[in-house]
This record gives structure tokens, sequence and C-alpha cells, in this order.
């Protein structure tokens, strides 16, 4: 530092920095005239740590300036007599120093006091009379710097900040990745499910899972983990995960939650867990199964009542207790088409806005009430919320879900396409015969075990739903009308849909003789499959123009027929759709269904 | 605001929750347990200045359970306002908590 007395005062060029003197975090730059710059350099200089350069008009300062290093502390002295355009020279400079951490101190003369003050207005930290005590000079470079000190701490927890929030959102969005994979080839788009979900759901600790099972059901839950951020989504992966893994293999709801309790008990540490709720809808027998365990209340809306009912929150959250503390509690409900059904996280409820309500139980249901006759609710509810908050935010942390209750044949049409899948490495061809007697017609159902063969082969996994609802339904039909002489005028009412299964179970229970026997003869290759399906029993069949008047066989139904209301005698059109041909044969016994498959 | 003493006897450990529940009590609330130097028998939660409680309040009254013996233990939580008494009810705390 003490080479630079050296430099000629009279030369007042922007002295360069040397290497060393760049290392140093304060620097004292002076813009001044020669005269000046003298008069300082008695004060100043005895400063060792510091760094200074001189310039002796504001222009050849901008000019090097981007060679001073930003990262520096630096107190810029400023002789005001340089500034021939006050305000438009100022302007400049600061500009120039905006970026940096810098205070700007003007070293004054003559100049009057409203000279002073504009120049301060402007951007000016503090001023220094040139003809006071240069230990007052001293001493404001001091205070500069330690004010400048401090900023600098906050600016580099700032910057800190800024780096660790960057590597957060990096790894919620890689989390986010990872569970978009584990959901993905079951992210169908049902028109019967509406929901509003904020774009980062899982990251707010809401995730919705939703699956068709194998039987032809619909399963929806809504989970709601602690927290947010990371410690929600890790608890997402292997929810999502069983839940598909159960779903695939055929368990029905109570199952499902109980496997996903245990798996959260066994992973998650005790203050994380997952408040969800549960919905399992049955299209053939028009009921839904609730279960609710934690969530507000699960809302049953009737298409002709105006008022709801609900399932109320009954059971612990998932993870809190093992299973052997966790009874199920599962509440089931008849349905008709066009009821629904609203599963809900708390973030709506617990919304508030300005004046500080909160939006709440009571104003969702009035809400609902009105929404009922909208063709989307949803879009309706998101208005009524924006206008009670104003239209001030977006909530950022609502999960909603609407599911309608449908027909069951407008459910099987909704199911999205089969997904790719790889066809059979070797070809096969094999034929599996199964006879079943009245001890295991009673108390046992042979059509997992022959589903269970069929779908070792991946590519067979797709048709699943569809192979298990069409031998379900002729097996069903064989044993209900074949062997145990039912009719199916027994269930023309929903008193009598719990007539007809009444009767059905006195009837099983009675049998003592008799068969239902089941033949797959399976071929599959690289481009696809063939299956065909005879079902025959050992009752007296039936007359078949007797079924040709309700259904057409090629699956449509009889538009100008009465059939078409009828709740009973929709299986076998059901069955006739999924097959490429279904035949009866003999005397009516010997169901025959066809099916040719591609493996996409 | 998170405060606690025990009673005379060193018998039972009373934590007093004051204002929101939630994330940022976090530290506080298990200092108030695991910071004494002794284990009480009992421990009882007063809530009766607790405005509001979330979902990670829950979870830390889930490690003070298990703190205080898992299943085994009897945690009493007093002077709940209605709010706070109903975010314990839909969770069914009420179960694994011993609620006045």
């Amino acid at each position: 530092m003490k080479s630079k007395r050296s430099t000629s005062v009279a030369n007042l060029s922007l002295v360069s920095n040397n290497d060393a003197q760049v290392q140093s975090h304060e620097r004292v730059v002076i813009i001044a005239q020669p005269e000046v710059v003298k008069s300082l350099e008695l004060s100043i200089f005895l400063r060792e740590f510091i760094d200074i350069s001189y310039s002796d008009d504001i222009h050849s300062f901008l000019l090097k300036y981007h060679s001073i290093n930003n990262q520096q502390r630096q107190l810029v002295l400023l002789d005001a007599n340089l500034l021939i355009h006050p305000t438009k020279d100022l302007c400049l400079l600061l500009g120039q120093l905006a970026s940096s951490n810098y205070a700007l101190v003007l070293l004054v003369s003559h100049h009057g006091n409203d000279f002073i003050a504009t120049c301060m207005a402007l951007g000016a930290d503090d001023f220094f009379c040139l003809n006071a005590s240069f230990v007052l000079l001293d001493a404001k470079i001091s205070a500069h710097f330690r004010r400048l000190q401090s900023m600098n701490v906050g600016l580099t927890q700032l910057q800190e900040y800024s780096k660790h929030t960057a590597q957060a959102l990096h790894e919620q969005s890689l989390a986010k990745a990872v569970f978009d994979r584990v959901t993905d080839k079951y992210d169908y788009d049902l028109s019967l499910i509406d929901a509003w979900l904020s774009p980062a759901a899982i990251f707010n600790g809401d995730i919705l899972l939703k699956a068709i099972m194998p039987n032809g059901g619909l399963i929806v839950l809504l989970g709601d983990f602690t927290g947010h951020g990371l410690t929600a989504a890790i608890g997402a992966m292997p929810l999502a995960s069983s839940f598909y893994a159960m779903v695939d293999k055929g368990f029905s709801m109570g199952d499902i939650i109980h496997e996903l309790n245990d798996k959260l008990y066994d992973l998650l540490p005790s203050n994380i867990f997952c408040c969800a709720a549960a919905v399992q809808f049955d299209f053939s027998r028009a009921i839904v199964d609730v279960w609710n365990g934690g969530l507000p209340d699960v809302v049953i809306q009737r298409h002709n009542n105006v008022d709801f009912e609900t399932v109320v929150s009954s059971q612990l959250p998932l993870g809190v207790v093992s299973n052997s503390t966790y009874p199920l509690e599962i509440s089931r409900l008849s349905m008709s088409v066009n009821d629904r059904v609203w599963l809900l996280s708390d973030g709506l409820l617990e919304a508030s806005n300005a004046q500080g309500h909160s939006f709440g139980a009571d104003r969702f249901l009035a809400i609902l009430k009105q929404s009922s006759h909208l063709a989307s609710p949803i879009e309706f509810i998101k208005r009524q919320f924006a206008s009670f908050n104003n239209h001030a935010a977006q909530a950022d942390d609502v999960s909603l879900v609407q599911i309608s209750m449908l027909p069951e044949i407008d459910f099987l049409a909704l199911q999205p396409s089969l997904n790719r899948s790889q066809g059979a490495v070797f070809p096969s061809a094999w034929c599996l015969s199964l006879t079943v007697y009245p001890a295991s017609l009673k108390y046992s159902d042979p059509i997992p075990q022959l589903l269970h063969q069929l779908m070792e082969l991946p590519a067979m996994r797709p048709y699943n739903h569809c192979l298990f609802t069409v031998f379900t339904e002729l097996y069903n039909n064989a044993l209900d009308h074949g062997l145990l002489g039912l009719v199916s005028e027994l269930k023309s009412d929903l008193m009598g849909f719990e007539h007809f299964y009444a009767r059905r179970k006195q009837a099983l229970a009675a049998l003592d003789s008799g068969w239902v026997k089941l033949s797959v003869e399976f071929t599959a290759d690289q481009e696809g499959a063939t299956i065909q399906l005879d079902v025959e029993d050992s009752g007296a069949g039936f007359d078949l123009s007797h079924l040709k008047a309700g259904h057409n066989l090629d699956g449509s139904e009889d538009l100008s027929s009465a059939h078409k209301t009828r709740i009973h005698g929709r299986g076998i059109a059901l069955v006739d759709s999924l097959c490429d041909r279904l035949d009866y044969l003999g005397c009516g016994n010997h169901a025959q269904a066809f099916m040719s498959l591609r493996f996409q | 605001m998170i405060s606690s003493s025990l009673s005379d006897n060193n018998n039972e450990l009373v934590i007093n929750v004051e204002g929101r529940f939630d994330f940022n009590a976090h530290m506080q609330f298990r200092s108030a347990y695991e910071d004494i130097g002794l284990q009480p028998q009992n421990f009882s939660v007063d809530m009766a200045q607790a405005t509001y409680l979330d979902s990670s309040a829950l979870g830390m009254l889930l490690l003070l359970r298990d703190y205080a013996g898992g299943d085994a233990a009897e945690i009493k939580i007093n002077n709940c306002n209605d709010d706070v008494k109903k975010i314990l009810q839909v969770s069914n705390f009420t179960r694994l908590f011993v609620i006045d």
C-alpha cells in the first residue's frame, strides 16, 4: 500500500490495482482533483489495510470501473467539484456502482446545503467538509465500512439461502419425476372423476390415487401426509406403489388399506403419517364402500336430494398404529346413477381470506348445494372460492375430488385403451380344463385361479379386467341359472336384488349334485393371443330365442325393447360386447366365448 | 411458544402450548420433554393458550407418545378449544390420548 505513495499525485489517472490489492476486502476509491487528493493523503493513507485507487474525473473512473472486484466493500470519496452536471454525473456513477457493496461520501468545500441535500436525495450516502478535521473523515470511513460489512454478512446469507432453495427445488423435481413414474401407467383420465389439485400437490403432502380394479370396480384414495416438501413426498412413493400393486393383485379396499397402513407404519418415523379417505365403486351392484381415516367428512351428494350424507373420519390416519390395533370401519352405501361422492383434504376448508375468515365446511356445503345441477361443479366451486378470497391468490394446497356414479356399461366404455406391453417371447399353446362340483361350488371361486394362469404372460395383464368380467359373468350364469335354477326376473327391482341373493345363498347351501366345467384354450405369440372359454353346466339350459328378444348378439341392445331399463340381464350383453364371438351350444347349457387379443 | 413445568414431586410434566402449534414449535416442543434431565411418570399437554394446531403438531404429539412409552403411555391433552378439539377428533387422536 505504501508503494502507492510514490504515485505522482500530479498525474491522477486511475491507478490500476495489482493482484495483491484485488484480494483485499475493503477499498477506498477516490475520485478527486489533485489538490484534494493531496490533502486527503495524510489522513487515509495511514490505513494500511485499505486498498486505494484514484481517479480525477468521473468518466475515466467509469471507463475503468469494470476492473474493480465487485466482491469488495467500496467506499467512494467523490470530490463534489467534479460534478459538472450533478444529476447526470451522479446518476451515471451510482448506476455503475449499483451491483457492488458500496457507500458514496461526497467531499464538499464551498457547496451550499441545497446542493448537498440534492446529491444525497439522488443516492450519496454521506458528505464530508474538507475544512473539517480529518479525524472525522477517518471516523466516517470506519463507520461506513462497519455498515457495509454487516450488509455483506446479510448478502452472503441470502446467497446461501438461494442456493439451498435451488437445491431443495431440484430435489423436489427429482422426487416428482420418480413419483410420476410410479403413477404414470395408471394415470388414466376417467371423466367420472373430476379433481381440483394444486399442480405440485405431492409437495403439499396431498396425493390422489385411482385405479380400475380387475373386477371392473374403481378405487380412489385421497391422502394428506404430514409436513411439506420432500418430507411429504417420501411417504407418497411407497403409498402409491403398494396401492397399485394391491389393486393389480385383485385385493379389495379393506385389504388395500390394511396393507398401506402396515407399509407406512413400518417405513415412516412416528411423526409422519397420512390422513386419507378412500372410496370403492361397484358399478354392477351400484354400491360404494367408503373409508375415512383423518380427512374431513366424505360427502355423498344424491342427484335427487338436497340433503347430504357424510362419512366422518372414524379411524386414525394411516401409519400411526399397527394393524393389530387398526380394525377397519367401512361404510357401504347404495348409489343411483349421477349420485356424487366428494373427497377433500383440509386445505380448502382451512384457507382463509384477507379478513381472516376461513372458507369452512358450512360454506363449502352451501356451495356444493348450489352446484348440484351443474355438469362441472368443481369449476363453480373454484369461482366461488376466488370471490371468497377476493381473487387474492390461488389456494396452493387444495385437494378436492368428485366422482359420479355411472351405469356399469358406461363405466366399461370409459376404460382407457390398453397399455403397450411385450408379446410372448416364446409361442404358447395350452388347454386347461377344470370341473367344479358342489362341495367346491359352495365355498370357492375358480375364476382367480384360471386368470392367474393366463396372467403368467405379462402381455396379458392389460386384459385382466376384461377377462375377469367375461369369466365371472359366464361362470355366475352357469351356476345361478344353470345349476341353481334361479330366474333373473327375481332381480327386477333393487329389493329384488337382495331377495335374489338370499335365494341364491339358500339354493347353494342345498346343492348336492351337478357340476360346472370351465375350459380355457390359449395360444399366444409375439403379435397376440387367442382365448376360447367354454363354460358348461349340468343344468337344463334355456331357450335361446328368449335371449335374442332382449339383446342383439352384436352387443347392442334393442332400443325399442323394455329390456333396456331393466336391472337384470345385462351380463350377457356385456360379455358379448367384450368378446369376438359368443355362442350358446347344446340346449343352452354351454357357453362358448372367443377372444382374439393383439399385443401392441 | 412452548413452556413446561414439573409437578412438585417430579411425577408429572405439564407442557404448555401457546399460540399456533405448528412446525415452528418443533424444537421447542421436543426440548420441553427431552431436556428436563429426568423421566417423569406422567405427561400432559395444556392447550389452554393454543389457538391452532396442524398435522405436524399431531406428529409432535406422536413423538411425545413414543417418548413416554408408546402404547403404554397415557398422555393427557387438556383445555382444548373447539378448533383444536375438532382437529384431534377428525384424526381420531382421541384413541391415543386422553383428551379433555
